[in-house]
């Protein structure tokens, strides 16, 4: 190290701020180096003219204007709630705006892809069930068996958790056809069609009828 | 002046400015007016401007009162706030053209009562005119490290949290500072370096 390596030390020194083996490689320099030693005095007092200046203190009148400006700054909020909201409203107002844009559409959507008159279900509860009832209503003597025939727009599956998860599933599927449910008798010419509304599950059976 | 942890009283005054008690905030203002205002004053060298930082210091103060950890020392929050407001200080006068030059940087809005030894009052003003113009000619980091070491008295471990640099950095830029000054006010009383 050079003599100009050593004034960074110095300067270090003349605050405290050298680690101690610097410190001692620091004096073992100025033993020998009149130049530096030299430099090390005027960095102490230099050093000790920084600390003096820590008495100088800001003035009375401006501590007491900035106090006063500040104080009637504070005054033309009504209150410090009201700031803070603004400061939340200015980060977060626009991502709640737009949120509130996006439900505001998804439920306009939801509405007009819904067919007139129809409800969604309750949270939980089964579609209704074919009516076997009418599966079974008195048929001729001669009927032979019952074929129930739903277009496969949609699955059988498990009942869904919630109305929102069926609405979806709904959206995406095509507007379902009413349930055709036919009985075929012993005469050819004569066949019962039902036409039951659609929603409701299954799939095409044969049903045996008595015989 | 040592960091030290946030004291009770200053902890109780903090949780009444908190729930809105205006005096426990005046009293706060008080209490670290001069902190805020001798920073600003020796990095912007200049009434005007540091009036203008304090200011805005004491009002992100109220604005984020609640944000303020009441388990570290606000004093370490405060210089932070103070550093940086006088950065976007500096940065407004670029930008508007003024030129920061040594001129600016006068002792008006420090107190000059002066007391009964009136020569060394002006032998201490001469030196302390030496010094802000040395500061004024250094480089912004090495300001803000110089300001808050020597000046303000923090240890060098709580200026690399404040300056959010290493204290390695700390060293440096101190070292580098306290040559030039050094420098300066060889120069300035006409000794050689």
């Amino acid at each position: 190290m050079n003599c100009e390596d050593f004034e960074e030390y110095i300067a270090l020194s003349a605050g405290g701020d050298l680690p101690h083996d610097d410190e001692k490689r620091l004096k073992s320099h100025l033993s020998v180096c009149s130049r530096c030693r030299n430099f090390a005095a005027g960095m102490a007092e230099s050093q000790g003219s920084l600390v003096r200046w820590r008495s100088e203190a800001p003035d009375n009148e401006l501590m007491a204007e900035v106090r006063s400006n500040v104080r009637v700054a504070i005054a033309q909020v009504p209150c410090r709630r009201y700031l803070l909201m603004a400061s939340w409203s200015r980060r977060f107002g626009f991502a709640a705006g737009l949120a509130l844009t996006l439900l505001a559409i998804a439920a306009l959507w939801l509405a007009g892809s819904r067919p007139v008159g129809e409800t969604i279900p309750a949270a939980g509860k089964r579609p209704e069930q074919a009516p076997d009832r009418k599966i079974s209503e008195p048929a001729p003597a001669e009927s032979r068996a019952v074929a129930v025939s739903e277009p496969k727009t949609r699955p059988a599956g498990p009942a869904l958790g919630d109305s929102v998860r069926r609405a979806k599933i709904e959206r995406r599927q095509p507007a379902p056809e009413p349930l055709r449910l036919e009985l075929h008798t012993a005469d050819p010419n004569i066949r019962i069609i039902w036409f039951i509304p659609p929603r409701q599950p299954g799939k095409t059976v044969a049903v045996p009828l008595g015989g | 002046m040592a960091v030290a942890v946030m004291s009770g009283l200053e902890e109780d005054l903090l949780a009444r400015a908190k729930s809105g008690d205006a005096a426990a905030f005046e009293t706060l203002m008080v209490q670290y007016q001069r902190q805020v205002l001798g920073t600003a004053l020796r990095m912007l060298g200049n009434r005007d401007d540091a009036r203008d930082v304090a200011q805005e210091v004491f009002l992100r103060f109220y604005r984020y009162i609640q944000t303020v950890d009441a388990g570290r020392p606000l004093s370490v929050w405060l210089y932070r706030v103070t550093i940086n407001a006088c950065r976007d200080q500096e940065r407004r006068r670029r930008r508007r053209g003024f030129e920061v030059s040594l001129d600016r940087h006068t002792d008006e809005g420090f107190d000059r009562a002066g007391g009964e030894d009136l020569a060394g009052d002006l032998e201490r003003r001469e030196e302390w005119r030496i010094l802000r113009e040395a500061l004024a000619a250094l480089p912004r980091k090495a300001r803000a490290a110089l300001v808050l070491r020597d000046i303000q008295g923090l240890p060098t471990g709580e200026v690399a949290r404040i300056l959010g640099i290493s204290e390695v950095t700390v060293r440096s830029h101190i070292s580098t500072a306290r040559i030039r000054i050094k420098k300066h006010r060889d120069r300035a009383l006409g000794r050689q370096s």
